[in-house]
Formats: structure tokens, sequence, C-alpha cells
């Protein structure tokens, strides 16, 4: 036992440059007061590691925390037993969405027909209900019947371990794409990636270069009120809340960048106008969802951007054994497997 | 016989002002009713074309209306903008119930301005609208009838004030 600790402590040891941040205050302030008494009773290292927090309609109260779903008893601990545990009920569930959107529904209406909200801190709620359609359009979300609170966290250091693969020169990289199935920590990586490519790396003789980011869905940069949440670097240039393609060409009108990232593609016209934009001379950063490169062959249009090799890194992400995991890093120009250690994680320096 | 004459005047002069004051409290009313209305518009103004958050709406609106109800929004705003976690219905109809001695407002007036916030800042610009307008009909109906009855009761207690008064008077001398 006394090794196990001593273990424990070293492996956390190596982590001092990986650091994470939760601003779990804003989370807090997003739950009713009932719910939000029963979170203060629970431990600090609990709490450090929730990734999802749902709200359901008369169901119970399930935590995310390190892949498994915990509940909550109603003397504040978690639990895997469904026993005494916290039902949410409807009364929670409208405090929570008033909270959410600061009692100001009304001035998020495009925010809720997307269906999430990114609060203070650049969590991600998102929401269901009833939706209204008008003109085969969804006009807006009433009678929420369900939350779920995504809680963002930033792994700054995480994108330290692939960086080398992905710079080209002191000045340059290349175009990247990060292949990974969803919750693997895609977001988390691209975002650290940016941060380092825009304030540049020091270790890697990397100077930084302007980036812009188009962030449709308020995840990398998580902005709130037009503010980045996090740390995404001196030089990047955030176009929050844009349809990537018309994003991916304003940005080159507006903002002259080297580099362009952008989460999720996967619309044929996001593809369109990342294949324009790469004739312009800009770099791409970017990330699909799938598992492999069998898998993303399989997406006609994912494949003609793979074929024609405008891509020269692929990184693949898992989550076996753990979130962050990085599979396999392929050169496509050179056709070979750069690294593929499993064990290369984001959570500690396991195998570097 | 000077001393008759003084205590008579005192006598008729307290009477008529306490039936002045009985009155002052229906127009009281009708002027409370006015300043919701106008508040309420100013709050759909920044809700609907400002697109404002909640909070900061009442308290601009706070800072804009009559001080008699501004202290409404000024609490609301106070409790919203702590986030210490309450709906926006349990918020305001705390605050109205908890201060509703200061108003001049009778009970159905009351019920609502406080059933105006359980539907406030929930859904669209649409509905916010016409709940806003919902509102406003039915504040506009009390605001009439608090008008009649201001006019009716009003210049009856007045005028009791004085008579009740002289009838003292004279049943004194």
């Amino acid at each position: 036992m006394e090794k196990l600790k001593h273990k424990e402590f070293s492996i956390y040891k190596n982590n001092i440059e990986v650091s994470k941040e939760i601003n779990y205050r804003e989370v807090l302030e997003i739950l009713p007061i009932r719910i939000r008494k029963l979170f203060n009773s629970l431990p600090n290292r609990f709490i450090n590691e929730v990734e999802e927090v749902r709200l359901r309609v008369n169901r119970p109260l399930i935590i995310k925390n390190r892949g498994d779903d915990y509940f909550l008893t109603d003397q504040g601990r978690s639990t895997r037993i469904n026993q005494n545990i916290i039902m949410v009920d409807r009364d929670d569930i409208k405090t929570s969405f008033q909270l959410v959107t600061d009692y100001s529904a009304y001035a998020l209406e495009e925010e809720i027909r997307n269906g999430f909200i990114t609060i203070k801190g650049g969590h991600r709620v998102g929401i269901c209900g009833k939706t209204i359609v008008e003109n085969n359009r969804v006009k807006t979300i009433k009678n929420i019947s369900g939350l779920n609170i995504r809680i963002s966290r930033e792994v700054i250091g995480c994108g330290e371990k692939v960086i080398r693969f992905i710079i080209k020169d002191s000045s340059s990289i290349f175009n990247t794409l990060i292949v990974s199935p969803p919750g693997c920590g895609k977001t988390t990586i691209l975002r650290d990636i940016i941060r380092i490519i825009s304030s540049g790396s020091k270790k890697q003789n990397f100077k930084g270069i302007n980036i812009g980011v188009v962030d449709e869905r308020s995840e990398i940069a998580g902005c709130y009120e037009g503010i980045p949440q996090k740390d995404v670097g001196m030089r990047s240039d955030i176009l929050d809340g844009c349809p990537k393609a018309e994003g991916m060409i304003m940005l080159i009108r507006s903002m002259s960048p080297s580099v362009i990232a952008t989460d999720e593609i996967g619309r044929d016209e996001d593809i369109y106008a990342l294949k324009e934009a790469m004739n312009a001379g800009v770099k791409f950063i970017t990330t699909v969802h799938g598992d492999s490169i069998e898998e993303i062959s399989r997406r006609s249009n994912i494949t003609s951007l793979i074929e024609s090799k405008t891509f020269e890194r692929i990184i693949i992400l898992s989550n076996i054994p753990k979130v962050g995991t990085i599979k396999k890093i392929i050169d496509l120009d050179n056709n070979q497997v750069l690294n593929n250690i499993p064990l290369f994680d984001r959570r500690d320096n396991f195998a570097t | 016989m000077l001393l008759k004459l003084i205590v008579s005047l005192v006598l008729l002069l307290s009477s008529s002002a306490i039936g002045y004051l009985i009155a002052l409290r229906y127009s009281f009313r009708v002027k409370q009713l006015e300043y919701f209305i106008s508040s309420l518009n100013s709050l759909e103004t920044d809700i609907l074309y400002y697109s404002t958050p909640l909070p900061v709406a009442m308290k601009r609106v706070s800072n804009r209306t009559h001080k008699s109800i501004s202290w409404i929004f000024e609490e609301t705003w106070k409790i919203l903008s702590n986030k210490d976690g309450y709906g926006i219905d349990e918020t305001w109809e705390s605050v109205v119930n908890r201060n509703s001695k200061d108003l001049s407002l009778v009970k159905e007036d009351i019920e609502i301005v406080i059933n105006f916030a359980k539907e406030l800042g929930l859904g669209n610009k649409d509905s916010q609208k016409k709940h806003f307008e919902y509102t406003k009909v039915l504040l506009n109906e009390q605001k009439r009838k608090a008008n009649k009855e201001q006019e009716r009761n009003g210049r009856l207690f007045n005028r009791l004030g004085i008579l009740l008064g002289l009838a003292i008077v004279i049943i004194l001398i």
C-alpha cells in the first residue's frame, strides 16, 4: 500500500508540466441550490475527474467520471448503487435552465436552436426537450426535459507530445487531421496544439505563427460573450459560432492566417472550402469523427481528401486505456506510421 | 368661545385630513399601476430589442422607474446576479411578497405582478413579447378599475371626512 501511494505520487510529479484546469465554480453556479449543496460535500478528488453531469426529468442525477456513471445519494456521496439516490424533478431542470441562460433564454435563441449553450468557463450545456418546428427548421425548444453539462477541461501541455510530429520547420507546419471517436479528447488536444502553434514552443524551436480558428460550436476557445475562456495562444483569431465553410474563407480574407484550425469537418461544403483554402497556401489542422483510417475512408468526401494526400499527418486517438490516448500517427506523404504506442497518454507521461 | 372655535376647527381639519389620506391611497394605486406598466415597457424594450440579460435589464429598469416601485427590480437584480441558484419566479415572488405592504396595490394587482415573472426570461422573443402584452392588458384593466374606484371612493372619502368633522362639531356645540 505504501508503495502504491508512492508510485501515484511520482506519476503526479512527472506530470507537472501538464496542468489540468477546471473552473468548477462556474459549473456549480448553474445547478439548482438543492443539488449544489450535495455537490459541495463531494471530495475534490472525485470532482476533478468529472466529465459530465446529466439532469433528466424524473430520473436520477448522473455524474460521469472517468468513463463511469455515478449517482448522488441524498447524503451527498457518489455511488454506483441505485439506492437513496437523488432524482431530478421538473423544477430542478427549470431552475437550472434559467441559470444556464442567465435568466435570458430570449438572448440565446440561436444557441437553443442548435441545442447547446456555452457557459462561462467554456463548459457546454446540451439541451433536450420538445422542439417547435417552423418551415422545416427548429424554431425553439420548449418543455426542457434534459440537460447535459459537459465539463470542458483544459489540459495545457497535452499537445506537447504530438507537436513534434506536426511541426515542419521553425515557422511552418504540416496539414494535420485528427481522427477520433467522440469523447476521446479530440477537442482538448486540438486546443493545445492551437495554443502551441500560436504561442510558439522553445523546446521544438518553433516560433509562433498566426492561426485562425473557426469555432463553430464554441468548443475550442469556449468563448463567453466573445472572449475566449481557454488558453488558445497569443496569435489566435477566433471566429466564434461561425459555420466552418464560410468561416474559413472569411478568415483568409480578413485575418491572413498561416494556419486555420477547425473542429469536426464532414459536410461537403466544408471540404470544398478546405480545398479552396489550401490552394490559397494556408495550412490546416482539423478533426473528424472516426475510429480508424478504414472507417473514415468509407465516407466518400473524406476519402477524397486522404487519397489526394491533402493531409500530411494523421493522428488517431482512442479512449483505450484512457481518454486522450494517441493510437497512431501516420505520415501520409511517405505512407508510414511514425508512432504506434498505444499508451501515449494525455493524463500521464507513462510512455513518451 | 375662542377655545370652542379652535377645538372645533382642529376637529374639522383632522377629520377631513383622515378622509383625504384614505382617498389618497386610491390615487396612489392608480399611479403605481401606471409605474408598473411603464417599467414593463422599458423592460420589454431591453429584452426584445437589446437582448440585455435579465439581471442587467432589471438593474437598468430600477434606475429608470419611480422609487416607489424601483426597489422590486433592484432587489431582484441583486439576487439574480449573485447566482445563488434561485429561479426567477421564486425570486420575484419572495421580493414582492416580502414588501407588499409598502405598495398601495390590492391583492389582485399583486397577483398579476407575481404571475408576470412566471414566464419571464423563458422562451424566445416572440413568446416574451406576447407575455408582456398579456400582462400589460391585465394591468391596464386593473388601472381602469382603479381609476373608477378612485373617482367614486376617492371623492366619497374626501367629502365624508369633511362632513363627519362638521357633524361632530355641530353635535358638540
